[in-house]
């Protein structure tokens, strides 16, 4: 009974420590990403804001600053880039960064904000990428 | 809001006989930006609606025999899908609820002032009160939404889906157009009643 005690005690502390790893990983994103913009970098920016989202995270606050570094990076771009950077997201890069854009596409259109920019980003990322990312934006219960 | 709309019609026909009655002021135009998105908002809203019309039947898992919209009833929370939302600026946006076996759909309709308003809730609701002609229309929109359609598995069992989405779609179009089209006639009928009120006073 000690043991499982101890246990409890355990996993309770973990998501605390997983909670502060998450809040650490997605500043340094933030930094990785303000200083590519800063090169002008549009299309490594996206790419690097769109890794290892937070999925399925308890904190809303982790959640949000990543929300706002993924936006960020999106709405950045021209709008001549939008084409070619999810052309490469979805030929060069893991078919799973096509779906994390689409979440987080969604994401900024609930909270109604960049609403031109996004609406031309979706259009590109559905016409290179087909229904499938939109399905698992709506299925995937584990939620940006 | 029929009856204003055949009257509003009568009167524009006077009005273009009464030169001094003045041009019918148009209801402002959409900017260039506006315009812009409504295409892409509209384009956006059809793959999103495409992608969440995959329903089918599915019997109650509660209550036997019996057979729910799950998006409505909200029992169980494995039946549920995320809900999307498309949004055009602060004002319109769309609310795609899916589910298993049913999708609710609710739209804000763009209302700049006061008169747009008044003419959104009379025409939802004139369409409301007629919701089962409708098939699927909703008798009441969800909160913060002019007006919601539920579409259940039934309806696509009969429907074609893609025509589903074109009729949304085109929904959407027309009724900022026929609401635009009645403030213009309100103000139309509006301005000749003063003029012809003045005259008397000339």
């Amino acid at each position: 009974e000690d043991d499982e005690e101890e246990e409890q005690q355990q996993q309770q502390q973990q998501p605390q420590v997983e909670r502060m790893g998450e809040a650490a990983e997605v500043q340094a994103r933030q930094r990785e990403v303000a200083g590519l913009l800063q090169h002008g970098k549009h299309r490594e920016a996206v790419k690097a804001a769109l890794q290892n989202p937070p999925l399925g995270s308890h904190d809303q606050a982790v959640k949000d600053m990543n929300t706002e570094v993924v936006l960020n990076a999106i709405c950045s771009a021209s709008d001549s880039e939008i084409d070619k950077i999810v052309a490469d997201l979805y030929h060069n890069s893991s078919p799973d960064l096509c779906d994390t854009l689409v979440k987080y596409i969604y994401k900024g259109l609930a909270d109604r904000k960049y609403c031109g920019v996004l609406l031309k980003w979706h259009a590109s990322a559905v016409n290179m990428a087909g229904l499938g990312p939109v399905v698992r934006a709506m299925t995937d219960r584990k939620t940006v | 809001s029929s009856s204003s709309s055949s009257s509003g019609s009568g009167s524009s026909g006077r009005s273009s006989s009464a030169p001094a009655a003045g041009r019918a002021r148009a209801a402002p135009r959409p900017s260039a930006k506006m315009a812009n998105t409504l295409k892409p908002y509209l384009d956006c809203i059809r793959t999103t609606l495409t992608a969440a019309m995959c329903v089918r039947n599915f019997p109650s898992q509660i209550v036997e025999r019996h057979n729910k919209p799950e998006v409505e009833v909200r029992g169980n929370r494995e039946l549920i899908l995320n809900p999307l939302t498309v949004s055009r600026n602060e004002n319109e946006m769309c609310l795609i609820e899916p589910s298993i076996n049913s999708v609710r759909v609710s739209i804000r309709i763009k209302q700049a002032d006061e008169i747009e308003e008044i003419l959104t809730r009379m025409f939802s609701r004139f369409l409301m009160q007629r919701a089962e002609q409708f098939v699927i229309l909703r008798r009441k929109p969800m909160a913060n939404f002019d007006l919601s359609f539920l579409i259940t598995h039934k309806h696509l069992e009969d429907m074609w889906k893609h025509k589903l989405v074109d009729f949304v779609i085109t929904f959407m179009e027309d009724i900022d157009k026929e609401i635009n089209g009645m403030k213009i006639a309100i103000n139309t009928r509006a301005r000749i009643v003063a003029y012809e009120y003045i005259q008397q006073f000339a």
